[in-house]
């Protein structure tokens, strides 16, 4: 499905202020917590308050993303009300890949290669909170910048700098008004610029009428399809163990449950430091099973991915990490006897 | 009309560039009234790009823009003669086409016979058309040449570096400047191996899929969390 949002957004950039005083007076979503965000907190403060906006708040806007010399603009809209969130992505360039996430399913469609991924989709309100780990971090400094502009909006400037290589630096452009990010960027260890997002325009409508999140039915028919495993063997099963993790990670969860890249249950480690998260998928696969993937380091962006053979599994390490981490981090794994 | 000593002589202080001198108004106005003398401007541009081993190709198009932009121009009635000359520029460009070409010709040597030959065969509206051709293209080298020294003039050092190393394109003994294009090479997964994988790409795209549902961070990472997903060029088919 390809949608065009030139009238609507037209529309909506006249309707914001009304939407945006409407929003306030209704108090519908927490934005007034996210408007209290305006003043003198700290940058964790803001960040937090960033993140609750993104999850929270209804927007839609176009934005670009820069990645490996190449630029991407796409087209978001998102929704939250008591039932969870709804979004709807679109690439605005090239083939016209789609994300659609609603309360219970992602759905990637890419039709220049006629394929679709479905998988399961969880509310964020259930994962687990890690705002204190971000208080106290260790890994990071937090700091204020500059005030700047961004998509004719003042925004904070907040940088992230880590303390050591095995973690990325940040630098956010938040929305003074709103605490919506509108631009951020990823920052290698060099002080480069390796990933940027940012919002061109953007708009938070009081309402987005439900059809805008429908996935497309009978035109993906014919393509290739990933669909996720429900049965679900367990959770919280402690089948991993790490013999060291790079300084400030932790353990946040751990499932044991069945997923389409695998006929048998998968071990999902997920590790954070309070800014970044790593997944480690473990594949109880005997090496003469295991499938045809590519060993060692991929890369897509800021986004890498490690992938390890073991006689009797794969291991696979997929974070927004430097390359150093997610390897460390894929060899430090051992698996329960 | 006969040409005689001076006109030639003319003819070469035109091309060197020698301008000076000159009634230059007076003297492109006979040439262009002149179809020995437009023959002998053509003949004079093919064997100095002979000499200098620079390719023999015209670019028609630009030399069409160039002649209709002349034609177009009322200031320059004493040039606008030669503007017809488009069509049978084109016709050189299909001849080029069939394998038979001047640029293969001349290339074989004996540039100024073969092409006292061709204009003998085919008279006037080839000779016509390829005098303009020569001047419509020298007035493209003038204006590329120009821009190139426009554009090097804060480092000269740099820009002949580039000169020297750029090919031939376009008109002749002319060089234009490099330029490094933006390519688009695609947003996928990179990996050591020298051809994508496709089922090792979708395996980690529903990995990345499930990581960010899972993520406690996905919002504080900066990207919107499914932006890379979109972003993403699939395996084409046939790779």
């Amino acid at each position: 499905m390809s949608t065009s949002y030139g009238p609507a957004v037209q529309l909506l950039n006249i309707r914001v202020a009304c939407a945006s005083l409407a929003w306030l007076c209704l108090a519908c979503v927490p934005l007034s917590q996210a408007l209290a965000g305006t003043g003198t907190e700290s940058p964790e403060d803001l960040i937090r308050e960033m993140s609750k906006a993104l999850t929270n708040l209804n927007y839609e806007g176009q934005f670009v993303h820069v990645q490996n010399g190449n630029i991407e603009s796409m087209s978001i809209v998102h929704s939250s009300d008591s039932g969870g969130e709804l979004e709807y992505m679109l690439s605005l360039n090239g083939e016209a890949r789609e994300v659609f996430r609603n309360r219970s399913l992602v759905t990637c469609i890419w039709p220049g290669s006629k394929s679709v991924i479905v998988s399961d989709s969880k509310a964020r309100k259930i994962l687990p909170n890690i705002d204190e780990s971000l208080a106290n971090s260790e890994a990071y400094a937090f700091s204020m910048d500059q005030p700047d502009r961004v998509a004719g909006v003042d925004t904070h400037v907040i940088n992230i700098k880590p303390v050591d290589d095995f973690r990325y630096g940040y630098r956010f452009w938040v929305d003074t008004n709103t605490t919506m990010l509108l631009r951020s960027m990823l920052i290698d260890n060099d002080g480069n610029a390796i990933e940027q997002v940012m919002f061109t325009n953007i708009s938070y409508p009081e309402n987005i009428p439900a059809e805008r999140f429908e996935t497309p039915g009978e035109s993906v028919q014919e393509y290739k399809t990933q669909m996720p495993k429900k049965t679900i063997v367990g959770s919280e099963q402690n089948r991993v163990d790490f013999e060291k993790l790079p300084m400030g990670y932790s353990e946040i969860s751990e499932t044991y449950q069945s997923m389409p890249i695998n006929d048998g249950p998968v071990s999902h480690v997920m590790l954070s430091d309070g800014m970044a998260s790593v997944s480690v998928y473990v594949e109880y696969v005997v090496k003469s099973e295991q499938p045809n993937v590519s060993l060692g380091m991929s890369s897509m962006g800021g986004m890498n991915a490690f992938t390890h053979s073991l006689p009797d599994a794969l291991i696979t390490v997929v974070g927004e990490v430097p390359p150093a981490t997610v390897e460390a981090i894929a060899l430090s794994v051992r698996l329960a006897e | 009309m006969g040409m005689n000593y001076d006109d030639k002589e003319t003819l070469s202080q035109l091309m060197d560039g020698e301008w000076q001198d000159l009634d230059a108004a007076q003297s492109v106005k006979a040439a262009c009234a002149d179809d020995e003398l437009k023959s002998t401007w053509a003949r004079y541009h093919l064997i100095r790009d002979v000499i200098r081993n620079d390719e023999i190709s015209v670019d028609t198009s630009l030399v069409s823009r160039i002649s209709q932009a002349i034609e177009d121009e009322p200031t320059y009635t004493n040039v606008s003669a030669i503007g017809g000359a488009a069509s049978a520029i084109e016709s050189g460009s299909t001849d080029k086409k069939s394998g038979s070409g001047l640029s293969g010709s001349l290339q074989s040597g004996d540039a100024e016979s073969r092409a006292s030959r061709s204009s003998a065969s085919q008279p006037s509206a080839w000779k016509a058309g390829f005098g303009g051709a020569a001047i419509a293209a020298c007035m493209a080298l003038a204006t590329v040449v120009g821009l190139n020294a426009w554009q090097s003039a804060p480092d000269s050092g740099a820009s002949a570096q580039t000169i020297a190393s750029s090919p031939a394109v376009g008109v002749p003994g002319v060089v234009l400047p490099e330029v490094e294009y933006v390519s688009n090479k695609g947003t996928f997964w990179v990996t050591p191996e020298a051809k994508r994988n496709a089922e090792a790409e979708i395996r980690l795209n529903m990995m990345l899929s499930a990581h960010i549902e899972r993520s406690p961070t996905a919002e504080r990472s900066g990207m919107l969390p499914y932006s890379r997903l979109v972003g993403y060029d699939a395996v084409a088919p046939e790779q």
